[in-house]
């Protein structure tokens, strides 16, 4: 009995063993960050999901891909939005993309949180490729790689077969900063709801093209109950894509206050205070309280384009995708909807401006499969993954030879879109400083400032000037 | 008597024996403290490197000194903002949550029919997830659509635009910290159970009516309670994110008038990609909780009574 086990060796064994234990678990971590987000990566898309709008992730399962061959690789595709995963999972059903795909399988995830890709690329285990996130800002980061060199040897993606703005929209300091896929199209144009306009008595044929005649008609189309509550009104100026400086700024002024090749902002302008001024008329009319509370209802006004789903909102500044993603989620209100040319000042009358840009699919530096990844995102651009998006979700890429097959027809004022390209004066290509997300956050606050009576529009503009400039500074961006 | 000898003597003075109970025992709690160490040391002490660099996680962080604190107190238009609001939601929330937790702590020990359940339905507020407090709250205040706007106007009285008006915003997210007292309800009830019967007794002799037991005996008595939510409270007040986050979102509600800190230290930290100003946010609250609780523990002892021992 020499060999007995005493009390204190035994404990003493313990101990190690809690240690060891404890270091094998530290040694384990850095595979954790890939594998995290899955939990939040849904399957299914909530049907209320925007197409510009990042959504919180549902509580759906995530979506799994099939067990990896032995010997192919596991190509990862985050996306940001919950509603594209519907899609995806038809496309990897399609034979063409099982034989373009060979041995490798592809793992997609939906619904990827900001924080997930940001802990993912920091971690150094970024997935291969990344969709819906803020493009200029992760390129002028150095977190992904262009792809100029794949694309120009690509025999899927053409530059003289796609939207020629919607291709210029790829470029950032000379580089392609990612492969314009998902969904690539127009952006901004006037959707309203017919029936509504007719029953305020107004001619649904002959829609507002100014500012001034928008307001006209949100006047007729806001009512409210015998309590006073909100019970439809017009237009929400700072609604959907409406929100962004990009949009509104150049609609009043037919510049972008971001130049690019100078890296300068320019918002202290007399066109930024008219915008916040004019806008601010809007909601002065709804009641600057009231409208905050329709917001604050996620079920009918929170949501992008929710409100307008409701039928409380007539009018809306969305892009292509509205005609579509409205059929999909409310046909009861999509059969109303029409769509046309965005308002502009009288100043500018006549005047046909639409926005554009590019949704990539970005490859992440450091990551493993780029190459693979690429050729998931060349897929995207063949007619069959173009049809599934169109039918599943109601995306449009601005692929010319397949926009000729799409039936215009197809959800009630997608017509609009579809001719409007050739027909346009003026493009804005949006969100493209590095700090858009941060201006658009200060706008929110010195945008009401003004409709709540604080500030003057001119106030709001220098203001506005200001925090961006010190922000800008800040970042080291220059 | 062991443990103290050994933690006073210097490692060359302890006996063989001694030291293989040190390292056994230093073993044994090196789980915790290997955690401790790497998870909480070590990431306190790099969050004041980066504080004073410009890090975006994706870049390697550049050393800028001071510049993000100088920003903060000197540029940053919504700092101060914050600040205000932040202190405004302490100063109140804090106070009413105490005031109000005692008080009803107070009532549910009383002997009163269904004892039980008043305390149950009490604690509910308390085991319910965060999202959920704060979908019912918006959905009760709700302007146009909310409950109690409704029950409002059907008696013929103008809405209340509870999270709507600038104004209003940080009072109605004070209400809903008030009402989520339950944690500090239990810990309120346990320590006026432990109030001794014989206190009670001796003074009902000498007359003593019940708001005089409640002010000169079940107070004192409890003080020692009261501290302990006290800080609890002024901690979670300083960082207080879910309700504030899902009830007016990243932004802080209109006009940003319910934007608290944390909200603000997160928006810096994943929207802005500022992790440097982030963490230099986190270390001045971090140091203006520290010396608040200090502050609280100094003045305790002019207010809290110990039974025990003076």
């Amino acid at each position: 009995m020499a060999n007995q086990l005493s009390r204190r060796d035994f404990l003493r064994m313990m101990a190690f063993t809690s240690v060891g234990a404890a270091l094998a678990a530290c040694g384990g971590t850095p595979a954790a960050p890939a594998e995290a987000p899955a939990a939040e990566a849904p399957a299914e898309a909530p049907a209320e999901a925007p197409a510009e709008a990042p959504t919180a992730a549902p509580a759906e399962a995530p979506t799994a891909a099939p067990e990896p061959a032995a010997t192919g690789k596991t190509v990862q595709w985050w996306f940001a939005w919950g509603n594209l995963g519907a899609a995806v999972d038809k496309m990897v059903e399609q034979p063409d993309f099982k034989e373009m795909m060979g041995d490798n399988v592809l793992e997609y995830k939906a619904s990827v949180n900001g924080e997930a890709i940001l802990t993912a690329l920091a971690g150094g285990t970024p997935p291969d490729g990344g969709s819906n996130f803020d493009y200029p800002n992760l390129w002028a980061r150095g977190a992904v790689i262009p792809v100029d060199d794949q694309v120009a040897v690509s025999s899927l993606i053409k530059q003289d077969d796609m939207i020629e703005a919607l291709w210029q929209s790829s470029f950032y300091d000379g580089k392609m900063i990612g492969v314009p896929g998902i969904e690539s199209f127009i952006w901004w144009g006037l959707n309203y709801n017919a029936k509504a306009v007719e029953d305020a008595g107004l001619d649904p044929d002959s829609p507002p093209l100014t500012w001034e005649d928008a307001l006209v008609w949100h006047q007729a189309l806001t009512q409210f109950d015998d309590a006073g509550n909100l019970k439809q009104f017009g237009l929400d100026p700072y609604d959907a894509m409406a929100g962004e400086a990009d949009f509104g700024i150049q609609s009043f002024g037919g510049f972008n206050w971001w130049d690019e090749s100078a890296r300068q902002i320019n918002l202290n302008t007399e066109t930024t205070a008219q915008w916040l001024e004019t806008c601010g008329e809007f909601i002065k009319l709804i009641g600057p309280d009231k409208l905050s509370g329709l917001r604050q209802d996620q079920t009918i006004g929170g949501g992008w384009g929710t409100s307008f789903n409701a039928g409380i909102q007539t009018m809306i500044m969305e892009g292509y995708w509205h005609p579509g993603e409205t059929q999909i989620q409310q046909p009861d209100i999509a059969q109303y909807n029409r769509s046309t040319w965005a308002p502009v000042p009288a100043s500018r009358a006549g005047k046909k401006i639409m926005a554009t840009g590019a949704h990539f699919v970005q490859l992440f530096k450091d990551a493993k499969n780029t190459p693979e990844m690429f050729k998931v995102a060349e897929y995207l651009h063949t007619n069959t993954a173009l049809d599934i998006l169109f039918k599943e979700v109601g995306w449009i890429t601005g692929k010319l030879s397949w926009l000729k097959t799409v039936d215009p027809n197809a959800y009630p004022g997608l017509k609009f879109y579809i001719d409007a390209p050739s027909q346009v004066d003026e493009w804005i290509v949006g969100r493209r400083c590095p700090i858009h997300w941060f201006i658009n956050t200060q706008k929110a606050e010195l945008a009401e400032q003004v409709y709540r009576g604080n500030m003057t529009g001119a106030d709001a503009a220098a203001e506005l000037q200001s925090r961006a400039e010190a922000e800008w500074a800040a970042q080291g961006l220059s | 008597m062991q443990s103290s000898r050994a933690s006073a003597l210097p490692w060359a003075r302890l006996s063989s024996r001694d030291r293989r109970g040190l390292i056994t025992g230093l073993l044994f709690i090196s789980p915790w403290l290997i955690g401790f160490l790497a998870l909480t040391i070590y990431p306190l002490i790099y969050s004041f490197y980066v504080s004073l660099t410009r890090y975006d996680l994706l870049r390697p962080p550049v050393f800028i000194g001071m510049a993000n604190y100088v920003e903060l107190f000197t540029k940053d238009a919504q700092f101060w903002k914050v600040v205000y609001n932040t202190i405004f939601y302490v100063i109140f929330s804090v106070p009413l949550s105490l005031g109000f937790s005692f008080l009803v702590a107070n009532l549910l020990n009383a002997r009163i029919v269904g004892r039980s359940f008043f305390r149950a339905v009490m604690y509910i507020p308390a085991i319910v997830p965060g999202i959920c407090t704060a979908m019912v709250w918006l959905f009760l205040l709700n302007i146009q659509y909310g409950a109690i706007n409704g029950l409002l106007q059907s008696f013929g009285l103008p809405s209340v635009p509870f999270l709507s008006n600038p104004d209003l915003a940080k009072p109605s997210l004070i209400m809903v910290a008030v009402w989520a007292t339950g944690n500090a309800v239990v810990v309120f009830l346990a320590g006026l159970q432990d109030v001794p019967r014989s206190l009670y007794e001796a003074a009902t002799v000498d007359g003593a009516n019940g708001w005089q037991q409640f002010r000169n005996i079940t107070i004192p008595m409890s003080t020692p309670v009261i501290l302990y939510n006290l800080v609890i409270g002024f901690i979670g007040a300083f960082q207080e994110f879910t309700s504030a986050y899902l009830i007016f979102g990243v932004n802080g509600g209109p006009l940003n008038s319910a934007l608290l800190y944390s909200p603000f230290l997160y928006q810096n930290a994943f929207q802005y990609l500022r992790m440097g100003k982030a963490s230099a946010l986190a270390w001045l609250l971090f140091i203006v909780v520290v010396i608040g609780t200090m502050m609280l523990f100094r003045s305790s002892a002019r207010w809290v009574y110990y039974g025990g021992e003076k």
